[in-house]
Parts: structure tokens; sequence; C-alpha cells
């Protein structure tokens, strides 16, 4: 049976920047923003609109960032695709989602999905991931796709006084299309083409009473 | 290793107008860059400089003029890449080479050197190129590649004063009938 | 100008660009080569004039290596040195590979050490080498470089991939390497 998600991935765009800029109290987001800490709130909120809608009309760019959008409750996270090398076909993936849903099968699907649209939409050979080695389940996440751990980089970033190390992994397209393969015998119905059909069904019909 | 000439693409920069300029004395070259006859050479000077500027822009752009150049025979032409497709991997070029490097018999090393380019630098997945109908010996070379004649554009192209169809030639990677010769770097 | 028994080292110079430009060789593709996204970047030497007159952005960053007799035999960069950063990238590019194994290049590497833990005070310096770069790479872990890793088919070149190699050398191994050094 198709599962039906009800979670969403799109191009950000200006009207989410006050969602968007709320999450800054989040310690996570900060971290997903590789905020250096001695910016200002204004500083922060220069970066969020630099990232919301900058793609638009734009052919070639080195950055998309995404919303995820949640039938229920509108926007609950952000992935960016930056450092596209359009030559290498390769790009970074960064993800965030609010703490209420970090550790649902929301998560799981949006990352999914981001790397559907980064190998089937954008032609990437590869996908770069770096995430915080104290970040268990993010790398989870990450190595239950396929993506092998390639770079341990030791004391690699500071944040409130402590240095950490980062993970750095790559996912190559023949990795991706065995997981693709794989995800689709046991979760039908969470790629990209059958999340546009769900989203059309939703804004066609009205929502159901429960 | 080779003893063959190794033609590839540059991109054109403010050291390579005098060349280009001097290029501009053949038609051949004047048609490629869609000049006018009747253009004062200040007027052409000044069209060449702002071309160059913008083929000289980041490596990302949509396309633009590129020298081709040798490291036997320095530069021996222009290509132009166009329409640059960075999510489809695609681009149409055209190249023109000066009358030297064309008495020389060096057409079919440097359109290799232009397809190269465009596979192996640019990691393209397909380019395509128009060649004019009655211009048999550049059909020729476009087939000796592995491309395929896709559609004939008809009445497409203006020769001398002619309506000329072109036939649109397309060439994928997976296509493509590299030179023996054709080993680059080390 | 840093004057060694076999390399003289200094901040580079607008003169310095037509030499400066044969490192950037597209048929041998480097590490030194890679741009932010890590693809190769060939500047054109317009571009490269260009960067050279910026002394702002250069200084302190991008270094030209002589031999004894003024012949230029490449270059040297700390790149991605900012207040908040504690490491950063370095590259050594010489345009003959085989003087990796010279000291004429342990100089080199004594002047990015000194420049980089003892002057910026910086934690750690990483450098990067593709497959094809094994003298670049026996150079660095001869100088105590320690792999973090091999990043697989990254850099597209010649018409196929290579993989990248990041190495680290953090500032309290090489504090010990050079005590061992000295005996």
């Amino acid at each position: 049976m198709a599962l039906k998600a009800r979670v969403y991935i799109r191009r950000a765009e200006r009207e989410d920047l006050d969602t968007v800029v709320s999450w800054r109290e989040d310690p996570a987001f900060i971290r997903f923003l590789y905020g250096d800490r001695t910016r200002s709130p204004k500083q922060i909120r220069e970066q969020i609109v630099g990232m919301l809608g900058r793609t638009a009309g734009h052919t070639m760019p080195n950055g998309i960032f995404l919303v995820v959008d949640s039938e229920k409750s509108g926007p609950i996270g952000l992935l960016s695709i930056v450092n596209i090398g359009w030559r290498n076909r390769s790009c970074n993936i960064d993800t965030y989602v609010v703490e209420k849903v970090r550790n649902s099968f929301l998560a799981a699907i949006s990352f999914y999905r981001v790397l559907e649209y980064c190998f089937q939409e954008l032609g990437m050979h590869r996908v770069n991931l770096f995430v915080y080695a104290f970040n268990a389940r993010s790398w989870r996440v990450i190595e239950r796709s396929g993506a092998k751990r390639e770079l341990l980089l030791r004391e690699h970033v500071a944040r409130d006084g402590e240095v950490y190390d980062m993970y750095g992994y790559g996912l190559l397209r023949a990795d991706w299309e065995w997981l693709r393969e794989d995800f689709k015998s046991h979760f039908k119905g969470i790629d990209l083409l059958s999340m546009v059909a769900q989203r059309k069904q939703a804004a066609a019909v009205p929502e159901a009473a429960p | 290793m080779t003893d063959e000439p190794r033609f590839t693409l540059r991109r054109t920069e403010r050291l390579d107008l005098d060349t280009i300029i001097e290029w501009l004395d053949d038609p051949a070259f004047l048609a490629f860059l869609h000049g006018d006859p009747t253009r004062a050479p200040k007027q052409l000077r000044q069209h060449l400089a702002a071309m160059l500027a913008y083929a000289a822009a980041p490596m990302m752009s949509g396309g633009g003029f590129y020298i081709i150049d040798s490291d036997r025979h320095g530069p021996v032409g222009l290509a132009s890449l166009q329409s640059i497709g960075w999510r489809n991997q695609n681009c149409e070029f055209d190249l023109c080479l000066t009358e030297p490097a064309r008495a020389q018999g060096l057409d079919t090393a440097c359109l290799h050197g232009v397809i190269g380019y465009c596979f192996d630098d640019l990691n393209l997945h397909r380019v395509s190129r128009p060649v004019p109908a009655p211009d048999s010996e550049a059909v020729l070379r476009m087939e000796g590649t592995g491309a395929k004649r896709e559609a004939v554009l008809r009445r497409h192209g203006l020769r001398d004063g002619t309506r000329v169809d072109m036939y649109l030639y397309g060439l994928l990677r997976s296509e493509y009938r590299r030179p023996a010769a054709a080993d680059r770097g080390d | 100008m840093i004057v060694g028994d076999h390399a003289v080292i200094r901040a580079a110079d607008l003169d310095d660009s037509p030499l400066l430009h044969r490192l950037y060789d597209v048929s041998k593709p480097r590490s030194f080569l890679l741009g932010p996204s890590r693809e190769v970047l060939i500047p054109t030497r317009d571009e490269l004039q260009e960067v050279l007159s910026r002394k702002d952005l250069l200084s302190g960053v991008f270094f030209v290596v002589e031999d004894k007799q003024g012949e230029l035999r490449g270059c040297c960069s700390l790149r991605g040195v900012t207040s908040s950063a504690f490491f950063s990238e370095m590259a050594v590019a010489l345009v003959d590979e085989a003087d990796y194994a010279t000291p004429l290049a342990d100089e080199v590497m004594d002047f990015i050490r000194y420049g980089g833990f003892h002057e910026r005070k910086l934690r750690k310096l990483m450098g990067h080498c593709l497959d094809r770069e094994a003298r670049y790479r026996e150079f660095l872990v001869r100088h105590g470089f320690v792999s973090n890793g091999v990043q697989r088919e990254m850099v597209y070149a010649l018409g196929r991939y290579f993989d990248l190699e990041s190495l680290s050398l953090f500032r309290d191994a090489a504090d010990d390497a050079l005590q061992e050094e000295a005996g």
C-alpha cells in the first residue's frame, strides 16, 4: 500500500521568512546555518532572506533551498542544497526539521525526497553530507541511505566553547540507485511524483472531518 | 602519450583581442561572429571587447566564445558554446578556424578538441551543432565523430545571400568516436 | 621575504602572473586548482592579474616560492583563515612535482607551519590531494599530516572522476614532530 506522508518539499519563498526566522531560537537551526555565535539577529535574518527565493529565475544556481511543508502544521523544516558543482555534478545537503518532528518518520521522508531531487531532478553524480559526530540521530538516518562515511574531521567545529568532530558522508549515484530500488519495495508512495499527486489531491479535496 | 598536437579550449581574455581582430580579415570569421562588413573597425573592436568580457565571465556561465588553443600551433580559431544547460548537461556549439589552420588540415583535430572539452572538462552529456547542408566536408567531419543528423532546418541559414538548409547534428557522450590519439593530460 | 637555504618565499606580485599561470594547467588537475565547490577552476591571465593586484586579498595568504637563483618554482597558500576559524586550508603547488621531495619543499612546509601554528595560532592545518597527486601526498604525510579519509569520485577532470583525500596536521603533532627532528 502506498504511504501518504502528508509532508511535501517545495522551493523556499519570501513568504516563509517569518516562520524560518522564528526557528533561530533552536540551536539545531543555528548549526544548520553554520552560524558564528557573535552574529547579531539582524545578520542572521539577512542570511535567511538571502536563502529564501534567491533561486527564482536563476538558470544555474549554486544553492537551492527547499521548505518541508506539513499538510497539518505548515512549514516544519528547511533543506539546503549548496556548493553545487555543475561540472563535478556534486552538491552538499543540509537538513533541518523542527524539534517536534525530528524523531518522526517525516524527517526521513524529507531526506529521501531531497536525495531524489538531487539525483533525479538536478542530475547529480554525488551528494556530500557533513554532520556533527555527536548528532547520532542525523548520521544514522544518513547511513541508512547507503551513504558512506568518508571523512572523520577531528576537532573541526567550535560551538559555544566546545570543539566537535564532524563526519563527512558521500552518496554516489550508484548508492542512490541501490537505495531507490530498495526503498521502492518497502515505501511506495513517498517518491517525488507520488508527492506531487498527493499534494494535488489534498488541494482539490477539502480535508474530511476526523 | 602522443606526438599529435593537442587542441583544447580556453576562455577568451583581453590579450586575445588583437589576435581576433586580425582574424576578422577572413570573411569566414566575420560571418561566424555575425559581423557586418559595413561596421567601422572601431565599432567592431568595441563589439569584440564586450563579447570577450562576456566570455571571460565565470566559468559556469550559459556559454560564450572560447579560443581554440594548441600546445604546438597556439590560437587557431574560435569556438562558441551556446545555451549550456547545466541541469540537462547539453549545449550547442560551433567553431571557426583561421585560414592557415584550415590550410594545414586541422579542422578534424579542432572539432575533436571542442567536443572533448564539452565532454571531458564540462562533463556534458550531449552536444549539438548546426552544419550548413552544402558544406559537405563539415557534414562528413561531424558524422565521423559519431554524431547523428537529427533534424533538417529548412532554409535556416544565410550563406552569401542564399538561404540554405542546415543539418542539426546531435552527439551523445556514449556515442562519441574519440580519435585514437585523444590522450589528454598525463 | 623569507630567505632560506634553498627557497625564497615572498608575497605574490603582479609581475608573477605569467609564471604563475603555468601552474593553472588543465591537463594536470591538482587539488590546488579546486574552487569552493571543489571544481577545477582555471583563471584567465586577466583574472590572475586582477587577483594579484589585490594586495588586501592576498596579504598573508598567497606566496610565491623561488629557488636561490630567483627562478619561480611554485606557490603556497593558507586559505580560509577567518577570525572565528581555528584551522586553515593550506596548499603547496610546485611546478615540478619532483620538487616535493626536495629540501626546498621542506622549507616551504616549515614556513606554512610557522605561519599557521605560531603566527595565526591555528589548531590545525588541512590539505587536500587528488588520487593522482602521489608525490604531493607523500610530502604531506612526511610532514606529519594524517588522512581524514577519501571522498570518492569527487572531482571531474580529463573526462573522469578523481577521488579527493583530506589530510590534517594538528599543532601538537607538528610540535612533537619538530622536537623529534631536533633530536
